[in-house]
């Protein structure tokens, strides 16, 4: 384990389109759902899935969210677009500066999950689902 | 207006009075004249002479469809062939088709209802109206060709289909009353854009009477906001003649003409008569048919009686809208549940489609649970899982509040339940009693 220090280095966010779909919470589904974007090309990023007995919502980010978003709704499903927050952290302490600012300026995370961009930096990058993400950004962005 | 207003506002204890009167002579009518009736009340132990009025209606046994289709052609009849001035029949889709016979005095009552009903929604001498229900051996089309006649509106025979030529003249001749299914007009409004005619602006169509289908007051307001006509609920099954009742302007129930029927509602299961305001099986016994009495006529129809009179000042009872087919009720929980009362609270969701699947189940503890599958409207968006759990509540609470009971709810992605031409095979029943 490497050692936890307090960083005072500005942390970066920003937004990000966040396909979402709804399905049957039943074994297979997902595979449809993959050949649905793995025909289209369609490469994704990350992926959350939450549950509720009969149904789950999938939640991704993907290399094209419009193209993504058209392809899912010709084949049938229930998709939308939503706008997220994304937050490079790079060690649990970053994650304790975003989840602080956040909860001193009255913010509810609604859901959160990361994932590394392999492409970019050494940074994992933390999704969060807030009401009004432009002004998060700022708060996040702002040093302490 | 009114179109005969001693009868239509006679006083309530009168008009009963009136039924006593004809419900005895009709009961003697059939009994003497039809043999089908003769040999059921002799078989049921009854004398013609133990009817003395309404108050003695539940003593009679009650007439069914498949009555009518066992005697085809004419074995219920109660006059002779000559005194039949027409026939009309029912493709016999479930089996052999029913034929029904009118003498002079049958149609001249059938034309009087029906006058009476266009004139309590507002139709006029001045009126065009174009009959876009089938003619022929189907009795929409004639029942109110000569209804509309009989008022004094010029009538356009023009029969169902042929979209384009009915928007043509619908313009052409100015029509201002239209008269077919309430989906048939949907078509004609969605045809109508198509050729660039705004059935609002371009025309000079103002109402609408519409029946020969169930339809919801979802539909209603569909019709109105797309074409701005007001529409108006008829009903009426060949049995009883054709079409005979509508709305009134209050368009609170349509009126039963009570001089010439006089109605009942009953437990489809058990047949026991229910009071006013209880939901049930509409059951019709004609009082002036010569031709083909009926005697206690089960209609097959759910709704409700309303006996208040009416904002109109007619004294006559009136029905709601058509619920549903008893043939489709279901039980739950004791509590008759009717699809169409489900499918009209799913139309009214923007965020559901319209396909839906009802299930029943049985716990071990003996207890029902219904759950209600829909599929989601393609246009809805979802992003939270509290989406579709609000959704779902939002549902089961509407639905516990026309249904008065519990279901649970279940939305599906569209396109997944399966796709059927009738309503009753959307329910599956894997209760074992």
């Amino acid at each position: 384990m490497e050692k936890v220090e307090e960083t005072q280095k500005e942390i970066r966010a920003s937004i990000i389109q966040q396909v979402s779909v709804f399905m049957e919470n039943r074994p297979g589904k997902l595979a449809e759902i993959m050949e649905v974007l793995r025909s289209a090309k369609i490469n994704i990023k990350s992926l959350s899935i939450a549950e509720a007995g009969d149904f789950g919502i999938i939640r991704m980010i993907v290399g094209d969210a419009d193209i993504a978003y058209t392809t899912l709704r010709e084949s049938g499903y229930i998709v939308s677009v939503t706008e997220v927050l994304v937050v490079d952290v790079r060690d649990v302490s970053e994650l304790y500066t975003v989840a602080r600012k956040l909860g001193e300026a009255g913010i509810n995370i609604e859901y959160a999950y990361s994932f590394s961009d392999t492409s970019s930096d050494k940074k994992t990058k933390l999704v969060l689902r807030v009401k009004d993400p432009k002004s998060v950004v700022e708060i996040i962005s702002n040093h302490i | 207006m009114f179109w005969n207003p001693s009868i239509e506002k006679m006083p309530r204890e009168d008009l009963i009075a009136l039924q006593d009167r004809k419900l005895r002579a009709v009961i003697h009518h059939a009994y003497e004249n039809s043999p089908f009736y003769r040999k059921r009340f002799k078989e049921a132990g009854i004398s013609p002479w133990d009817v003395k009025g309404i108050e003695d209606l539940y003593k009679l046994p009650f007439t069914k469809k498949s009555d009518l289709r066992d005697s085809y052609p004419f074995g219920m009849f109660a006059v002779p062939i000559s005194h039949i001035v027409r026939f009309h029949a029912s493709s016999g889709t479930t089996g052999k088709p029913t034929v029904v016979g009118y003498t002079e005095n049958d149609i001249n009552a059938w034309v009087e209802c029906l006058a009476r009903s266009l004139t309590a929604c507002g139709v006029e001498r001045s009126d065009i109206i174009q009959i876009a229900y089938g003619y022929g051996l189907f009795t929409g089309g004639l029942g109110f060709h000569y209804a509309a006649e009989r008022i004094g509106a010029s009538v356009i025979p023009i029969s169902a289909g042929n979209t384009q030529r009915q928007i043509e003249l619908m313009k052409d001749l100015k029509t201002t009353v239209i008269a077919c299914t309430p989906s048939y007009m949907l078509y004609l409004a969605e045809q109508a854009s198509k050729m660039e005619i705004d059935i609002e602006k371009d025309t000079r169509l103002r109402m609408g009477i519409f029946g020969a289908e169930p339809w919801s007051e979802e539909t209603r307001k569909r019709i109105e906001d797309k074409t701005g006509i007001d529409a108006y609920d008829v009903y009426g099954t060949s049995e009883l003649s054709g079409p005979l009742f509508t709305e009134c302007s209050e368009k609170s129930g349509l009126h039963i003409w009570a001089d010439h029927f006089l109605i009942e509602i009953i437990d489809p299961e058990t047949g026991e008569q229910l009071g006013e305001g209880e939901k049930g099986e509409l059951v019709v016994t004609t009082l002036s048919k010569e031709a083909l009495p009926l005697i206690r006529w089960r209609t097959g129809d759910i709704t409700v009686i309303e006996e208040e009179t009416c904002g109109c000042g007619r004294t006559h009872p009136r029905i709601m809208r058509i619920l549903g087919r008893a043939d489709d009720m279901i039980i739950v929980r004791g509590v008759n549940v009717f699809p169409s009362q489900i499918e009209h609270v799913l139309m009214g969701i923007s965020e559901l489609g319209e396909h839906y699947t009802l299930i029943l189940d049985r716990t071990e503890d003996g207890l029902d649970e219904m759950t209600v599958e829909v599929e989601l409207s393609e246009n809805t968006s979802i992003d939270r899982v509290s989406d579709i759990l609000e959704l779902e509540r939002r549902v089961s609470e509407m639905l516990k509040s026309v249904l008065n009971v519990w279901a649970k709810v279940k939305v599906v992605n569209p396109g997944t339940l399966q796709r059927f031409e009738g309503k009753a095979k959307r329910i599956i029943d894997r209760r074992r009693i």
